[in-house]
C-alpha cells in the first residue's frame, strides 16, 4: 500500500531542489537588473513554501516501498513540469498558461523544443532558468534529489526500480547505490570541461554554461535565435558535437573509460555497433549533400555530423536548416530521431541498445525457426539477456510506435499538415526537439493550437518516463480504487 | 519532524502567512509598476497632447485677432494675437520640457521655425502702413498658408504622442494582465495547500483520536496495553505512552487487590 504522506514528502524534496535552481536564476537576473526579477523570486519562494510543508508534519522515514518510489517518480516529474512553468506564466512576454507549461516539460524532459520565436528577448535570469530545467532533467530529478539525501534502506533501491531502467543497470557494473555517483561524476564533469572549452572557443561565460548545460543534457536550448548556427565557429561545433555524442552513451561506460575500466566504450559491442551506425549516417547525408551541390565536400561533412548527432543523441541543436536538404538525407535523419542514443545516457528516444537487441532477437527466431529444439541465448556485451527483459524492450518498442502513431493521428485531426504532425509526434516522443515541416529546425511549435501543445507535452512525458512507468502507474491507481 | 502539535500548526500557518506575503508583495510591485506605466503615459504623453491643443487654440485665436485686426478693431486684434503668442510661446516651452519620444524633439523644432515665421508674417501685416487689399493679399499668399503649415506640424506633435499613448495603452494592458499572474498562481498554491493541510490534518490529528476513540470502544484488560498504533511522535504519542502506563498501573493494582 502506498502511504501517501511518504510521496508528499519526498514531492516536498523535489521541490525544495527545483526552488534553488529558481533562486540562482533569481541571482543571476538581480544582477543583471532584469525585469524577471520579481517572477523568479516569486516562484521560488512559492516552491520552497510547499517544500518545506510537508517537512513539518511527516516523520522521518526509514524506508521506501517499490510503489511509493514508483509514485514518487512519475509525480515527480508531473509537479516539476508545473512548477517549472510557474516563473514563464508571471514574466508573461510570448508565455500564455499553454506555452509556458510547454517549455517547461520541453526543458524537464530535455526535449528542447519551444514555443518562442525570439530566444533573445528572455532576460538572462530566465535563460538560466530555462537550461536549468533541463540541466535538472538530464539525470532526472530523482536522481538529484538521491544525491543529497543520506542513504536509507529501499530508498535508493525502490527510485532505481522505477527510474533507471533495467537495461541500462545492466552496464553499470557496480552495485545500485554507487550508480547515483558514476552518473554525476560524469555528468558534473563533462558540463565542467566543456564550459571551459567554449569559453575558450570565444563564447560568452554565460553561454558556455548555458550551452553546456543544453548540450550534456541533450535538451538543445539555446540562447541564440539560430542556435549554433549563429556562431558560425566550426571548432565551437567540434566541441558541442563531441559532447552531444559523449553524452548519448551509456554514463557507466563513460565512466569505466574516464577510470581505464576494461569495459568500456571501446570494448562494448553495441556502443562500437552505434558508433559504426552514426558514422555511416554522416558519410551518406555527405555524399547526397555534395551530390546535390548544395555545399562542397567539407561543408556537407560539417553540416551532416552535427545535425545526425544532434539527432541521434536527441540533443537537437541546430547548424542548418534540414528542411532543405533531400528526401534521402531527411529519412536517415528521422531514422536517428527514433533510433537515438544509448540507455544509461542522458538521450530519449527509443535507444540503440534496443533496437540493437531488437534484432539480435529476431536473430534468435529465425535459428529457432530452423532449429526448433536448440538453444539460444540472447547476449549483450557477453552478458545474457532474461527472458523477460527480452519481452520488455519488445513491448517497449511496439508501445512507442503505437504512441507516435497515436498522437501523429490526433494531430492531423486537429488540422495540422502531416509532414509537421508526423515530425512532432516523433520529436517529442524521442524528446529530440526540431522536426520538419512547421516545426523544422529553424522554426518552433508556436503555431500550433493548444490542444496540439498539451497532446505534445504529455508526449514529452510518455518519452521521458520511457511510456510504462506512466501506464504502471495508472494502473495501480485504478487497482487501488 | 517530531515538533509538539503547536509547532506543527504555528508552522503550517506561518508558512502560510508567508506565502500569502510573498503573493502580496509580488502582486503590489506589479500594479505599482503598471501604476508607473500609466503614470508615465500621462505625465509624458497626455502633457505634451495637452500643450499642442493649447498651441492650436491659441494659433487660431492669433488667426482670429490677425482678422479682427484687419476688419478694423485694432486694438482687440493686437490685443489677442499678443496673448496668443504667449500662450504659444508657453507651450512650445512646455512641450520642450516633457521630451520623452524619438522625434519629438525634431517635431518642436519644426512648430517653432513654422509658427515663427507665421507670427512674422502676422506682424508685417500689423505694423506695415498698407492699404486693405495688400493687406488681404498678403494675408491670402503668404499668411493663410503658414498658418496651415504650423498648424500641421503641431498636429503631427500630437499624433506622434497619441500614438505612443496607444502603444503605451498596450504595455499597461499586458502589465495589468502579469499583475494577476501572481495573484492566479497564489490562488491556485492556496487551494493546493489548504488540501495538504487538511491531509495532514486528518493523517495527524483526527487519525490518532478515532485510534483512540477504536482502542478505548475495543480495549479489554488482558491485552494490557492500548493499541492506539500512533506513528507521530507529537503529544498523541505522549498521551498513548501514558495511557498504558495508567493501563499498568491500574493492572498493577487489580492483581495486588486480588492477591
Amino acid at each position: 500500500m502506498v502511504r501517501t504522506r511518504v510521496v508528499i514528502k519526498y514531492l516536498g524534496y523535489i521541490l525544495l531542489f527545483n526552488a534553488l535552481f529558481l533562486f540562482i536564476s533569481a541571482i543571476i537576473s538581480f544582477f543583471n537588473k532584469e525585469n524577471s526579477l520579481n517572477a523568479l523570486l516569486f516562484s521560488a519562494a512559492l516552491c520552497a513554501t510547499l517544500g518545506v510543508f510537508p517537512y513539518i508534519f511527516v516523520e522521518k522515514i526509514e524506508e521506501i516501498r517499490f510503489h511509493e518510489g514508483l509514485s514518487i517518480s512519475v509525480l515527480g516529474w508531473i509537479i516539476t513540469c508545473i512548477v517549472g512553468m510557474i516563473p514563464y506564466f508571471i514574466w508573461g512576454g510570448e508565455f500564455t498558461f499553454t506555452n509556458a507549461l510547454f517549455e517547461s516539460v520541453s526543458g524537464y524532459t530535455t526535449t528542447g523544443a519551444s514555443i518562442l520565436n525570439n530566444v533573445e528577448a528572455l532576460p538572462k535570469g530566465l535563460l538560466f532558468w530555462r537550461v536549468s530545467t533541463s540541466f535538472i532533467g538530464g539525470v532526472g530529478i530523482i536522481l538529484f534529489v538521491l544525491l543529497v539525501l543520506p542513504e536509507k534502506k529501499g530508498v535508493q533501491s525502490s527510485f532505481y526500480r522505477s527510474e533507471v531502467s533495467d537495461l541500462s543497470k545492466m552496464s553499470f557494473r557496480t552495485r545500485s547505490r554507487h550508480i547515483t555517483r558514476i552518473i554525476a561524476t560524469v555528468y558534473f564533469s563533462l558540463i565542467i570541461v566543456e564550459t571551459v572549452l567554449l569559453k575558450l572557443l570565444g563564447m560568452s561565460f554565460f553561454d558556455a554554461v548555458c550551452h553546456s548545460f543544453s548540450t550534456i543534457a541533450t535538451s538543445g536550448f539555446s540562447t541564440k535565435n539560430r542556435s549554433i548556427a549563429s556562431y558560425d565557429n566550426v571548432w565551437i561545433e567540434m566541441v558541442i558535437m563531441f559532447f552531444m555524442l559523449i553524452s548519448s552513451l551509456h554514463f557507466g561506460l563513460v565512466y569505466a573509460t574516464m577510470t581505464r575500466k576494461k569495459h568500456n566504450i571501446f570494448t562494448s559491442r553495441p556502443t562500437r555497433m552505434y558508433m559504426f551506425v552514426v558514422a555511416i549516417g554522416i558519410l551518406l547525408i555527405t555524399f547526397q549533400l555534395t551530390q546535390e551541390k548544395m555545399f562542397g565536400f567539407w561543408e556537407s561533412l560539417r553540416y551532416a555530423a552535427f545535425q545526425v548527432v544532434a539527432l541521434t543523441s536527441t540533443t537537437g541543436l541546430v547548424t542548418a536548416d534540414t528542411s532543405l536538404w533531400p528526401l534521402f538525407s531527411i529519412i536517415l535523419l528521422i531514422y536517428f530521431s527514433f533510433q537515438c542514443g544509448m540507455v544509461g545516457s542522458t538521450a530519449g528516444g527509443i535507444k540503440f541498445d534496443r533496437i540493437y537487441l531488437f534484432f539480435s532477437s529476431f536473430n534468435k527466431q529465425l535459428k529457432l525457426i530452423l532449429h526448433p529444439n536448440g538453444i539460444y541465448a540472447l547476449k549483450m556485451d557477453k552478458k545474457v539477456i532474461e527472458h523477460d527483459l527480452e519481452l520488455q524492450i519488445i513491448v517497449f518498442i511496439i508501445l512507442y510506435i503505437l504512441t507516435f502513431f497515436t498522437t501523429s493521428l490526433l494531430l492531423s485531426a486537429m488540422g495540422i499538415d502531416g509532414v509537421t504532425a508526423f515530425s512532432a509526434s516523433f520529436a517529442t516522443i524521442g524528446n529530440v526537439g526540431p522536426g520538419f515541416g512547421g516545426v523544422s529546425s529553424f522554426g518552433n511549435y508556436a503555431q500550433l493550437p493548444d490542444a496540439a501543445k498539451y497532446l505534445l507535452s504529455a508526449n514529452m512525458l510518455l518519452g521521458r518516463l520511457e511510456i510504462m512507468n506512466v501506464f504502471a502507474l495508472i494502473v495501480m491507481l485504478v487497482r487501488k480504487k | 519532524m517530531n515538533g509538539s502539535l503547536k509547532i506543527k500548526i504555528l508552522l503550517s500557518l506561518s508558512l502560510l502567512i508567508l506565502m500569502l506575503l510573498a503573493a502580496g508583495i509580488m502582486s503590489m510591485l506589479e500594479f505599482r509598476k503598471m501604476g508607473d506605466s500609466v503614470d508615465r503615459v500621462l505625465k509624458n504623453n497626455y502633457q505634451s497632447i495637452e500643450s499642442a491643443k493649447r498651441m492650436t487654440d491659441a494659433l487660431e485665436r492669433e488667426d482670429s485677432g490677425l482678422l479682427l485686426w484687419m476688419i478694423g478693431d485694432r486694438d482687440s486684434g493686437i490685443g489677442t494675437i499678443h496673448r496668443s503668442d504667449s500662450i504659444i510661446t508657453k507651450a512650445i516651452t512646455d512641450a520642450l520640457a516633457n521630451i520623452t519620444e524619438t522625434n519629438e524633439q525634431q517635431s518642436i523644432s519644426i512648430i517653432i521655425d513654422a509658427y515663427d515665421k507665421y507670427h512674422a508674417s502676422v506682424i508685417n501685416i500689423v505694423e506695415k502702413e498698407n492699404s486693405v487689399v495688400e493687406r488681404k493679399q498678403k494675408y491670402d499668399s503668404e499668411t493663410q498658408a503658414l498658418f496651415f503649415d504650423t498648424k500641421e506640424a503641431i498636429n503631427r506633435l500630437m499624433v506622434l504622442n497619441q500614438d505612443q499613448m496607444n502603444r503605451q495603452s498596450g504595455i499597461v494592458k499586458e502589465k495589468s494582465r502579469r499583475a494577476m499572474m501572481p495573484a492566479i498562481v497564489s490562488i491556485a498554491a492556496a487551494i493546493i495547500f489548504a488540501i495538504l493541510l487538511n491531509f495532514f490534518i486528518t493523517i495527524y490529528f483526527i487519525h490518532p483520536i478515532r485510534k483512540f476513540i477504536n482502542g478505548v470502544k475495543e480495549y479489554y484488560p488482558e491485552q494490557g496495553r492500548l493499541n492506539a498504533h500512533v506513528v507521530s511522535k507529537d503529544e498523541f504519542k505522549i498521551l498513548e505512552d501514558e495511557i498504558n502506563i495508567l493501563i499498568s498501573r491500574l493492572l498493577r493494582k487489580r492483581d495486588v487487590s486480588n492477591e
